[in-house]
């Protein structure tokens, strides 16, 4: 079996009296590229700065491609980082900044110049080679910060927020591109990012942490159908949340008592905890119930909201008076007004009960 | 009433060019008096403005062995301060700049307070501190006066430099394999330099200029060109004096255009008390 590309196990970090990361366990396969997806102070920029070596461990274990490194200062680590300002070194031209770590591994200039060459390419750089960063776009500093990550071709890239410093249009493009990139390189990539959007777009799979703590690895689509605990239903994605208990009536059936006094039939969950709550996720919710919604809530239309291809409806339960917005599309056949009176449906598969944490 | 207010406004602000100007006037004038009187050809102080115009104290400066010990001293010793300077002072400011233990301020304070501690207080010590440990060559005392009047120069341009230096830098070229060492050489020390190198030459001007501290650190036969300028006047005043203070201040004038050029006057010697 190949080794994974990055091991990280139990990993602990305390900054004073305040744990940061409390045991923290991640496994990426070789090549995977994995997003660390979570809240500012989850303590995944703590975890990122770890596995590079500029912060101490204090238990755990870090291997990249089946070999510990915790014992090797950061300079012996060959980990690519790209930093959240790029890091750019501002008195060198583009050809020098991606030269410096090969220059740092004694690499002939010969192959140097070849593989800055390929690495420019690459990232769409040709002919900036004499550029100093401050003559660079937001979008072409990352890229070359990503080729000088590259250059000393590693076992492991890390990316912080790597789209967090770049305008809203700018991100959405280089999203792809990115992403483009890192599965033409095929190297084990962790990126550290707070926008699950960032998360979803670059990464194949998603951990997302909260307390520094993994709370759940998975795909996007796994983590978005089938949150954890409560905290990544509401992270990823909307959430509505009712807390109540769960009681079982079948093998892959039950029911959810709400506190307020709804009453959902639910798929039984895989495991129950003490405290638990009913994630749904609001799209999920039909305007007018469908013949196979197990569950329906009469309901009235207070407002609608229009944002173009989506319609915002709030909707009033009748039977706890909570207000919920339900986002539909504007050409949706099953569109009320505002006023209507609606039945609301929803399929006992849509319904997640998951721990209350 | 909005006619006065208006009338209030335009004198303040006239009482306030004029007072500006005449600042101005009281920095400038003595200096262009010396600067003209350094013309002067006749042989004693005269009348303001001179008759005659010539180069003679100029020769006068130049004959003079005393002067010219004193310059080649000077010289020397604002080098040797200057070096120093820069070393201990660049090393202080890397150091306060990368900890960040509690005890931090207190230290950055005390590389400064020569700055406000008065020199005379200064010239003293050193003189005491020198006998204390058997020091007795003059030049030695003199270069540690002016490493302690020039310090606070070198650590403060030094640490203002650092400071725009985002920490994310050293680390990326750490990540990229670079020792630590490797990393400051290649990439903190190369930003810092303009810095650094304005430090050491406000380093050097301040020591070339300086009498206070060298007073009480000089003797008979190791004396600085200001040093030699105050003991000629009292012995026998004439204008070479104005001769010689014309140079020290072209000099002065030299280094500061080229500090400003180079780094921007502001980071030198300090914002004042409101830093945007």
């Amino acid at each position: 079996m190949k080794p994974a590309g990055l091991q990280i196990e139990g990993i602990v970090k305390r900054f004073g009296s305040q744990l940061a990361v409390d045991g923290a366990s991640l496994c990426a396969a070789s090549g995977e590229i994995v997003a660390l997806l979570g809240p500012s102070g989850c303590g995944k920029t703590t975890t990122l700065r770890l596995i590079a070596g500029f912060e101490q461990l204090e238990a755990g274990r870090i291997a990249v491609g089946g070999s510990d490194i915790v014992h090797l200062p950061p300079f012996q680590r060959d980990i690519g980082l790209v930093f959240q300002d790029y890091a750019l070194f501002p008195h060198m031209t583009v050809a020098q900044n991606v030269d410096y770590g090969m220059r740092q591994r004694g690499i002939a200039q010969k192959q140097r110049e070849q593989r800055r060459r390929e690495l420019l390419g690459l990232v769409r750089l040709e002919g900036l080679e004499e550029r100093r960063p401050a003559a660079l776009s937001g979008g072409q500093q990352q890229r070359v910060a990503l080729a000088r990550a590259l250059a000393i071709s590693p076992k492991l890239l890390l990316l912080d927020e790597p789209l967090s410093n770049l305008d809203a249009k700018l991100r959405e493009a280089l999203r792809i591109e990115l992403r483009d990139i890192l599965q033409a390189v095929g190297m084990t990539t962790l990126v550290v990012t707070h926008d699950q959007v960032e998360a979803i777009g670059i990464a194949d799979r998603i951990a997302l942490m909260n307390r520094g703590r993994i709370v759940q690895i998975g795909t996007a689509r796994e983590i978005y159908e089938h949150p954890a605990t409560r905290f990544v239903a509401e992270f990823v994605g909307h959430s509505l949340w009712f807390s109540g208990r769960f009681e079982s009536d079948g093998i892959r059936t039950g029911r959810f008592f709400c506190d307020d006094g709804l009453v959902f039939i639910v798929e039984r969950p895989a495991a129950t905890a003490s405290r638990c709550g009913l994630s749904v996720r609001p799209e999920h919710i039909h305007l007018k119930a469908r013949s196979d919604d197990e569950n329906r809530i009469p309901a009235i239309v207070e407002r609608v909201e229009f944002f173009g291809a989506e319609l915002m409806l709030h909707c009033r339960l009748d039977a706890n008076g909570r207000l919920i917005a339900i986002p539909i599309r504007s050409d949706d056949p099953a569109m009320a007004g505002q006023g209507d009176r609606v039945e609301l449906g929803v399929s006992s598969t849509r319904c997640r009960v998951v721990p209350d944490e | 009433m909005m006619r006065w207010r208006i009338a209030e406004d335009y004198a303040a602000v006239v009482i306030f060019r004029l007072l500006l100007a005449a600042i101005i006037l009281f920095l400038i004038v003595p200096i262009g008096v010396a600067v003209i009187l350094s013309f002067d050809d006749r042989e004693f102080i005269g009348a303001f403005p001179p008759t005659r115009f010539s180069l003679r104290w100029y020769r006068a400066f130049l004959q003079n062995p005393n002067y010219l010990d004193g310059l080649v001293v000077s010289l020397k010793l604002g080098l040797a301060a200057t070096m120093i300077s820069i070393v201990a002072g660049a090393g202080a400011a890397i150091a306060l700049a990368e900890s960040q233990w509690r005890g931090r301020d207190v230290v950055e304070t005390l590389f400064l307070s020569p700055k406000f501690v008065p020199t005379v207080v200064i010239g003293f010590s050193i003189l005491g501190f020198a006998s204390a440990i058997h020091v007795f060559d003059a030049f030695t005392r003199l270069v540690m006066g002016h490493v302690v009047i020039t310090i606070p120069f070198t650590v403060r341009a030094t640490l203002a430099s650092l400071v725009g230096i985002p920490r994310s830098l050293g680390e990326a070229a750490v990540s990229l394999g670079a020792t630590p060492w490797r990393a400051f050489v290649d990439i903190t020390l190369p930003l810092a330099r303009t810095g650094i190198i304005a430090g050491g030459l406000m380093a050097f001007v301040l020591s070339f200029d300086e009498v206070a501290v060298s007073l009480f650190l000089t003797d008979a036969f190791t004396q600085t060109l200001p040093i030699a300028l105050v003991a000629e006047m009292r012995a026998n005043l004439n204008l070479t004096v104005a001769a010689i203070s014309t140079v020290l201040a072209t000099l002065s004038v030299i280094i500061v255009l080229i500090l400003d050029c180079a780094a921007g006057l502001d980071n030198v010697i300090g914002r004042g008390m409101y830093r945007g």
